[in-house]
């Protein structure tokens, strides 16, 4: 009993790293351009299933095809550019860019669920597993954990250390005075959407290697990946690093205790709750 | 007065006559086709009075949808009701959707923007876990009422709360209620410092409009005599709310309204004509009204005619 709820803590821990870039991209782009991408989820799955399909044709195993993934899922999210920019000065931005993402999640979900029908799939890779102190840790859960891990960290120092990264965190404070200051907002708003969509793309192929993939995914990952922003607070990546594993821990802790139907329960309790306490906190007095 | 007897009043009193007079006359199919052009019309209003013209965004309306259902459902189960019990069962899900909603929207409001659409959707999939998993709600297998011919009754609950809602939100439009809201929806914070209850304004609309979605699933559940959380708390609800209003036009009354008709209308034939991409056309019908109608495509079309847009 001891062992397994180790067991379940580890492999929940070993989650919270996929969770981890996942969150972290959608971050970046409700940091910087404000928008709720609601479609993250989405791509999260679009990125499982063209490793899935790499690898099921290729046999390319998705720890070397996700690169390739990155970079299809960023020109995606130009794709989504595209489709938001019209209302970019608009005074109902906020809203119009929740609905058209909204739109685009249904259509990607759906085509995607008739073209590659609602069959769980998944890549297999046989990999070794070692024990350690009496538990069995699987190579192939442990890998997309550190992968998850390093791309986040190397992310974070990247955000922190480059032009690039400055740039971004001026247009998310002030995207008028960045202009002012030579910044282009509208390469600020490519970058920061090709990098947000393509690490859910990331996400999805670390995420196909242990987990079966359906077209449905998609829905759970974008409330997920919302809540750890939540949780986090906005453009705080550190604050995602923590919320990630404090989520998927009490996803599956929840999933040990009462069965794994009521997994999905930790969750929304978790984002029902720290909403209302933000907004109580945030409250003008 | 001198307008009473103007084109659009005498051509609204025909509409309504004509709606009257339609399940004496035709067949079933038709019937259940107009009434389902009613409840999303009903459904699409009412989502309309809290994102349209209050600007908050609800992604969990099918909430409010699956709570009027589920009431009834456990009203109409638990206590053995037959069909004679009909319209209070259904008023019993407005009535407990409606309090869901009071309660719901005390501590959501304090929130803004996208952080209550968030919550929203949160709030609904909360539920539909615990409808899901507890066995007192049916579990997953659902509730089953009592398997009688309701068609008649649901058309006439489905044309009440179209009409009545119709005339609710054409009141509250012109009403200090609706100016308030829309001065919500412009800028909050003004609103509040020129001394508009934001907080209590904004309950009140959401309460309204849950109470028109929780009739109508009331309404629906005795129709197909069924329900389960996955057909109680289905965004696809929502979706179909949202793609009517945006179609139709955010935050005007009859937007929706003749929204609903030429969307279920087409929808209706994209589902006969092709099941599987249905939703496909439908997610990129969204973006694609939004696009080129970011005020509604019913506005456009109406403004084009010079119709007064109300």
């Amino acid at each position: 009993m001891e062992s397994n709820l180790l067991q379940v803590l580890l492999y929940s821990i070993f989650l919270g790293g996929i969770y981890c870039i996942a969150a972290v991209g959608l971050n970046l782009i409700f940091g910087v351009m404000k928008v709720i991408n609601f479609s993250h989820g989405v791509l999260v799955m679009l990125g499982a299933y063209f490793a899935f399909w790499i690898w099921k044709f290729t046999g390319i195993s998705p720890y070397f095809s996700m690169f390739a993934v990155f970079i299809i899922l960023a020109l995606i999210g130009f794709l989504i550019y595209g489709i938001v920019k019209k209302f970019e000065d608009d005074p109902d931005f906020e809203l119009l860019s929740l609905v058209l993402t909204f739109g685009f999640a249904i259509a990607v979900t759906n085509l995607v669920r008739y073209m590659w029908t609602s069959r769980f799939r998944g890549v297999f890779l046989i990999m070794k597993s070692f024990e350690f102190h009496g538990m069995t840790i699987s190579t192939a859960r442990f890998l997309p954990f550190a992968c998850g891990l390093l791309i986040t960290i190397a992310l974070l120092v990247y955000l922190k250390r480059s032009y690039v990264g400055m740039a971004l965190r001026a247009v998310s404070q002030d995207a008028e005075a960045a202009q002012l200051m030579g910044v282009s907002k509208t390469n600020a708003f490519l970058i920061c959407l090709g990098l947000g969509c393509g690490l859910a793309g990331i996400a999805g192929a670390l995420f196909s290697t242990i987990y079966a993939i359906y077209p449905e995914m998609g829905f759970s990952f974008t409330l997920l990946a919302f809540c750890i922003v939540v949780v986090a607070g906005l453009g705080n990546f550190k604050g995602v690093l923590i919320a990630s594993f404090v989520l998927a821990i009490a996803e599956g802790m929840t999933g040990f205790a009462l069965g794994s139907g009521w997994k999905p329960f930790a969750t929304y309790l978790i984002i029902i709750l720290v909403l209302i306490m933000r907004g109580w906190y945030w409250r003008p007095s | 007065m001198k307008n009473v007897l103007s084109i659009r009043n005498v051509g609204l009193l025909i509409v309504l006559i004509v709606l009257v007079l339609v399940p004496f006359v035709s067949s079933g199919y038709i019937v259940s086709l107009i009434a389902s052009i009613l409840a999303a019309g009903t459904l699409a209003g009412s989502w309309n009075l809290i994102s349209g013209f209050t600007g908050y965004v609800s992604f969990g309306h099918q909430a409010f949808f699956g709570v009027g259902a589920y009431a009834t459902a456990i009203l109409v189960t638990s206590l053995n009701l037959g069909e004679g019990s009909l319209f209070y069962s259904i008023l019993f899900g407005g009535i407990a959707s409606a309090a869901v909603a009071f309660a719901f929207g005390y501590p959501a409001f304090i929130l803004r923007g996208p952080y209550f659409s968030i919550l929203t959707l949160g709030f609904s999939e909360f539920l539909y876990v615990i409808m899901v998993n507890t066995p007192w709600f049916g579990g997953a297998e659902g509730l089953n009422l009592p398997p009688v011919y309701v068609l008649p009754k649901y058309y006439m609950v489905t044309l009440v709360l179209f009409v009545g809602s119709f005339i609710f939100l054409y009141w509250m439009r012109q009403s200090r209620f609706g100016f308030a809201l829309s001065t919500i929806r412009q800028d909050e914070d003004a609103a509040e410092s020129s001394g508009v209850p934001t907080l209590r304004y904004k309950i009140i609309a959401f309460t309204v409009s849950a109470f028109f979605p929780g009739l109508i699933g009331g309404a629906y559940v005795w129709y197909i005599t069924y329900i389960d959380a996955v057909a109680a708390f289905d965004p696809h609800v929502v979706v179909q709310m949202i793609a009517i209003t945006m179609f139709g036009g955010l935050g005007t009354v009859a937007g929706p309204m003749i929204g609903a008709f030429f969307f279920v209308i087409v929808s209706e034939f994209l589902w006969s004509s092709m099941p599987e991409l249905y939703l496909v056309v439908l997610g990129v019908t969204i973006i694609l009204v939004i696009e080129f109608f970011p005020r509604g495509a019913v506005v456009h079309a109406m403004e084009a005619l010079k119709i007064k847009v109300v």
